[in-house]
């Protein structure tokens, strides 16, 4: 059903229909491209005062701009007119009631037109209000009893028990739980599964780890089923023993962007069943029947095509790497882009000498240098037609909403010795990624990350342990050591070796 | 033509008032500003919102508004308008 | 988007617009000519503001002030239509009763953040895939004895069954792991969570420092 404005509205609806509000809206207040805004620079400004400012309004019933406030109230009086546009946000005002009306109809134009805007300047969508279904605000109203978030209180936070040697998936599952955008995805319940699958979906076991973390319960939690879906789903994984933090956490991703996308189908599928049976079945009247209306509008999930998954773990870990390699003889660039889920970075001493990384900023810088790859690394440049030698240079094309890092500490001489660099690299708590963006001059751009969880390994290669230190609220830091959370200050956080870093992207832009 | 004039008609073409709308919006969503100002709103709406006009809920608003944005990121934001406009120039600021 | 009678509106605002400022002049010349020399003329005008840093700052300034008062109007519209369907209310949900101090962060030492001493939990788990109830801090080499994969195992069955459950993730079977898992089924009442043993897998290194993701499917 949705919402219908006001009775003057569906009065001046049944007159005028739709259609000057769409114009309007267009032109006037999203600017759906090049025409539009050169029509709106020109013509669209108070015809009272003459201000183009922010503050202007458009009678639906004539043509007439005017300022918020006498500009525009009188001449809607003087002429009997009740609707009009507020053209900053696009809102409807109705002068009778003196007040906004929301109409769903119009929702769904003023959409249609800000998608337009947003394409035809390459730009991402400005945030929209969520605004709840009816089903939701029943939801809301049936369960009155809020739970809150707060810096010094244990929701949110859990113990999880070691069970034998599972340090390392412990201080994955934490950092994963104290990722915003995933808490967010999965507290308001977006991942759909069907019931028979949900046993052996790991996206739904994740999700049932965050209720228990938000439960309010203060014992620890085994992750026993978790582990025996990731040996599953991960082969190469299963096996009693310490593993490596990092490593789980790739194959962690890996097995929720598979489920995620099974789920997806899955779903996709039962709903073309529904829809089939029940426009065959329908003998009733309306448009219900009409066959092929898929309720489901999400973007196409191509598990083929990496750069069109949509699923939330491509949605926030996925960035792209651009790596351009020169030719030294003809200057010609030839530039590949690949997906990435983490950045891997040396710690050691580089390749012509020059002195190791002390700081996270170091290692990166290191990592987009442009390196000579010598007369032993020679390239079939395409325009020369032969081996020439040249440089690679890698860059950030896009990035993730969350970037993380991982400083490789072990070194393996062979499958049986190996050495741990326990080096200090100081890392940040505020980053600034800019730098190491290909892009360099994107002056809307803003590449600011913050610190939110850190995964140490202490020991030596032989005998060691994992702890995390995760951000409980905006400066509370938690030290989780298995089952045992204690309050860290973030000096200890900085402090510390640092073996994954996890960082969280502070401006978020939206497609 | 006045300044103000001026500055709005070329954004508006440009496209860069739709840009910039954007930039100031998701900062002071990010810096907790736009939760502050929720919070004043509601407080408002809920003592006053069915007696008075929507005119003056904002006109009341809205000078609380502008001084509770934290002044670093007033000084960042007006950078970085500067240095867009600048660019547009060619200026290096 | 715009049909022909769509512009037909916009430009007739145009005309409108141009009858009020009577500096157009009449003549054989279209209305497009003459919105391209005032355009130009507007670009001009924001140029030479833009060159003159006095001007460049009251510009900024002036955008600055209005788009943050723009801002505060988008936020009352978003409380304002959150309140006239209901869900301001819906969305505050009714108010805590006193904060609850039993949820309260814990800082003492020889305490964790629930206020519960650090001493070591013994609870029990069910094995998923046996179903038998197993003690938790056991519960990783009871699985991997339980899935087939230790050394001396000959629980081919439940190998069986595990590798039904979806699809390996690399072509490196648990082979390697075969190779360097110490002990055997004797040493099932042996804490295993004293000897901490840490290896990793050669699996999907490459030189260059990796920046492509190991075992990460496509």
């Amino acid at each position: 059903m949705g919402e219908t404005g006001c009775k003057h509205f569906q009065a001046y609806v049944k007159e005028q229909s739709l259609d000057t509000f769409r114009i309007i809206d267009a032109y006037f207040s999203a600017c759906v491209n090049k025409d539009a805004r050169e029509k709106k620079a020109l013509s669209c400004c108070c015809f009272e005062c003459g201000s183009y400012g922010l503050q202007v309004y458009a009678c639906l019933h004539c043509i007439y701009f005017g300022c918020r406030g006498a500009h525009i109230a009188t001449h809607l009086r003087a002429k009997k007119h009740s609707i009009a546009l507020e053209l900053s946000h696009g809102t409807l005002y109705c002068n009778s009631c003196r007040d906004f009306i929301y109409d769903t109809r119009c929702r769904e134009i003023a959409g249609v037109n800000r998608r337009l805007e947003a394409k035809d300047l390459s730009k991402s969508l400005s945030w929209q209000p969520w605004i709840p279904t009816p089903k939701e605000t029943n939801l809301l109203l049936a369960n009155p009893r809020r739970r809150r978030i707060r810096a010094n209180e244990t929701i949110g936070l859990r113990g999880l028990i070691n069970l034998g040697s599972t340090c390392f998936m412990n201080c994955i599952v934490q950092a994963l739980i104290h990722t915003p955008l995933l808490s967010d995805y999965f507290l308001s319940e977006r991942h759909e599964c069907n019931a028979k699958s949900s046993l052996k979906c790991l996206v739904c076991e994740v999700s049932r780890l965050f209720q228990e973390f938000y439960s309010g319960s203060r014992s620890p939690l085994s992750l026993h089923r978790l582990l025996h879906l990731i040996w599953n789903h991960a082969k190469h994984l299963a096996g009693y023993e310490q593993q490596d933090a990092h490593e789980f956490f790739i194959a962690t991703l890996d097995v929720l962007h598979r489920h995620c996308i099974k789920a997806k189908t899955e779903v996709e599928s039962a709903n073309k069943l529904n829809n089939a049976t029940s426009s065959s079945g329908s003998g009733t009247g309306g448009g219900s029947g009409s066959g092929g209306h898929n309720t489901n509008t999400n973007t196409n999930v191509n598990s083929n095509c990496p750069t069109q998954c949509n699923c939330i773990i491509d949605q926030i870990f996925t960035g792209m790497l651009q790596s351009d390699v020169v030719c030294q003889e003809c200057k010609g660039v030839s530039t590949t882009i690949d997906p990435f889920w983490d950045i891997s970075l040396d710690l050691g001493e580089t390749a012509h000498g020059g002195s190791t990384p002390k700081t996270l900023i170091d290692c990166l810088e290191r990592y987009t240098r442009a390196e000579h790859l010598g007369e032993y690394g020679k390239i079939k440049c395409s325009t020369c037609k032969s081996y020439q030698e040249s440089t690679k240079q890698f860059s950030l094309r896009t990035l993730p909403s969350v970037a993380s890092f991982h400083l490789k500490r072990f070194e393996h001489v062979s499958t049986l010795i190996g050495k741990k660099v326990s080096t200090f690299i100081s890392f940040p708590v505020e980053l600034d990624m800019t730098p190491f963006m290909s892009e360099k001059n994107n002056a809307y751009g803003d590449f600011r990350y913050s610190l939110y969880a850190v995964v140490n390994h202490v020991g030596t290669i032989d005998s060691g342990h994992y702890i995390a230190y995760v951000r409980h609220h905006k400066d509370t830091w938690v030290k989780c050591d298995d089952h045992i959370i204690t309050t860290a200050t973030l000096k200890q956080v900085l402090d510390s070796e640092g073996y994954l870093l996890f960082y969280h992207k502070n401006i978020l832009e939206y497609e | 033509m006045t300044l103000t004039k001026t500055v709005d008609q070329a954004t508006i073409l440009s496209g860069d008032r739709s840009k910039l709308k954007d930039l100031l919006c998701n900062r002071l969503a990010e810096c907790g500003w736009r939760d502050e100002v929720r919070l004043m709103c509601r407080n408002i709406i809920k003592e006053k919102g069915n007696n008075i006009k929507v005119e003056q809920l904002i006109a009341d608003v809205t000078p609380r508004a502008r001084a509770s944005v934290p002044d670093a990121v007033k000084k960042e934001l007006l950078m970085k308008i500067k240095a867009i406009l600048a660019a547009q120039e060619g200026i290096d600021l | 988007m715009a049909s022909s009678s769509d512009s037909t509106l916009a430009a007739a605002n145009i005309d409108a617009k141009n009858e009020k400022n009577s500096n157009i002049t009449v003549s054989g010349k279209t209305s497009a000519n003459n919105t391209k020399m005032t355009i130009a003329t507007i670009q001009k005008a924001y140029h030479d503001i833009l060159k003159d840093p006095t001007s460049l700052d009251e510009a900024a300034h002036y955008l600055y002030q209005s788009l943050l008062d723009d801002a505060v109007v988008g936020v009352f519209l978003e409380i304002h239509h959150l309140h006239r369907t209901g869900n301001l209310d819906a969305l505050d949900g009714v108010p805590e009763e006193g904060t609850d101090a039993s949820y309260r962060i814990v800082d003492m030492p020889n305490y964790d953040i629930f206020g519960i001493s650090s001493v070591k939990k013994l609870m029990d788990c069910t094995c998923p895939n046996c179903d038998r109830p197993v003690s938790a801090s056991r519960f990783a080499p009871h699985l991997e004895k339980c899935m087939g994969m230790g050394r001396n195992s000959s629980r081919i069955a439940s190998r069986r069954l595990a590798t039904k459950e979806g699809t390996s993730a690399s072509s490196s079977s648990s082979s390697s792991y075969l190779q360097t898992t110490v002990g055997t089924d004797d040493e099932d009442d042996i804490d295993w969570s004293s000897e901490k043993r840490r290896k990793k897998t050669n699996q999907g290194n490459r030189n260059n420092g990796s920046k492509k993701n190991n075992g990460k499917s496509f």
